[in-house]
């Protein structure tokens, strides 16, 4: 899935979200914006816009509204695999639009799509690349993400919910777990970067080393080697 | 008061932070890194657009339901945002206080700027490079100093935890044990949150 499709979908799960949780009538509709919508078609733009007139319409009936933080976990695993975006400079690679065209011809070399307000999407860079070897490990965006087998995020949403162990104590959060996805698909070099307690990690650690294999990364049609970073959430219900 | 932009890039999905972000790229910067991605940021053309901070918050404010529902909010960055940091204080006090400001810099500027933007801003990622002086002047045209300085004076105000550290292998610039010579002064400093990756060049660069 190309990765302003992929926002699209997110953003629309976050605006079912809000409106399930505010009790709003939404019925999201399919986006059929040509090109990579990124969340930024006027159709997307005008169902958050019906949301805020809807929530503002609760405010003033007096009735309590719930926003803050309700889609905090969603956004953080349909952003798995984008979490490390390879950054060298103190910014992120960004395009003027005339040099845009030229760019687009040259995708390949691509770590990252852009969107930029009332501008059509950007595509970079040209001077730094991910190159194909058999030891290097892509810390980015490939050309190909890897794939949770069997239906991508929500297959691995689902694998989360049947196989999680919750640890006997009472723990809340998010463990940020990063891996490597191999050629093969198989996992390696499971770390737990953001910790939230030892038994929470022990379990996020068992979940992601137990995941079947995945269908691997690509980059000019090859399999390499990427880095992967998922956040496996503890939530009490 | 106005500052020039080189782009802003919304929808980021938990990639500069927590949540659904907004980033805001300035223009300008005081370093000259051999391999910038963004070189439009040094030259004159390279500048997008000029906004007040009235502007760009109102323009931001079109994605405030993602931020408040995801934990998000903007990542200011660059160039060298803290080259505006006035006009980041103005502009941060414009946004609603739920929203989450992270800022990307080199952290070589004076101090003070750094020091107005301090009540301002949830997480740092601070592009280190190298710690090694010779390392980075080659590598970036300019002088560790201002650096240096001011991770003396985020880590004497204990902001350590609000801190990520950039640490790139950077090809026929650093080594691994380059690096690791700078992760160890960094954690002398009592830092602990660092972002170890390497720099991929292509030969066209």
């Amino acid at each position: 899935m190309k990765q302003g499709r992929h926002i699209c979908n997110t953003l629309k799960a976050i605006r079912k979200q809000i409106a399930e949780t505010n009790d709003i009538h939404y019925e999201p509709r399919e986006c059929h914006h040509e090109g990579d919508c990124a969340g930024t078609c006027p159709a997307c733009e005008a169902e958050v816009r019906y949301l805020e007139g809807e929530l503002s319409k609760r405010r003033r009936l007096g009735r309590a509204v719930s926003l803050v933080g309700i889609s905090a976990g969603l956004a953080a695993l349909q952003g798995c695999g984008l979490f490390r975006v390879f950054q060298p400079t103190a910014g992120i690679p960004v395009m003027p639009p005339e040099q845009q065209a030229k760019q687009q011809l040259v995708a390949a070399d691509s770590t990252e799509e852009m969107q930029v307000m009332d501008k059509p999407p950007i595509i970079t860079t040209d001077s730094i690349r991910p190159v194909t070897n058999d030891e290097k490990v892509l810390d980015g965006i490939v050309e190909e993400m890897p794939r949770f087998p069997g239906g991508g995020d929500e297959a691995l949403m689902e694998y989360m919910k049947k196989n999680i162990r919750y640890p006997d104590e009472c723990v809340q959060g998010r463990v940020i777990v990063s891996f490597t996805i191999e050629k093969d698909g198989s996992i390696s070099g499971a770390k737990v970067i953001k910790s939230v307690s030892q038994e929470a990690d022990k379990e996020a650690l068992r979940l992601v080393n137990n995941m079947p294999k995945w269908i691997p990364g690509k980059q000019l049609g090859e399999p390499v080697r990427t880095k992967y970073t998922i956040p496996v959430v503890f939530r009490l219900e | 008061m106005k500052a020039p932009l080189i782009a802003i890039a919304r929808h980021r999905l938990s990639v500069d932070g927590d949540g659904v972000t907004t980033l805001v790229a300035f223009h300008g910067c005081p370093l000259r890194c051999r391999y910038c991605l963004n070189r439009q940021c040094w030259e004159p053309e390279g500048i997008w657009r000029w906004a007040t901070p009235e502007e760009l918050a109102e323009e931001l404010m079109k994605d405030n339901l993602y931020f408040l529902a995801t934990g998000g909010g903007v990542c200011l960055g660059g160039g060298e945002p803290l080259l505006y940091s006035d006009f980041i204080v103005q502009f941060c006090q414009l946004c609603p206080k739920e929203w989450h400001v992270y800022l990307e810099s080199s952290l070589n500027v004076p101090t003070e700027r750094l020091e107005a933007v301090i009540p301002c801003v949830h997480h740092y990622y601070i592009d280190v490079k190298d710690m090694n002086p010779d390392i980075y002047h080659r590598y970036t045209g300019g002088d560790i100093a201002p650096l240096l300085e001011n991770l003396r004076f985020l880590a004497d105000r204990q902001l350590q935890e609000r801190v990520t550290l950039r640490l790139p292998f950077i090809p026929d610039y650093n080594t691994d044990a380059d690096r690791q010579h700078s992760q160890q002064q960094l954690e002398a400093l009592g830092f602990t949150n660092f972002d170890r990756f390497d720099y991929i060049v292509s030969k066209k660069s």
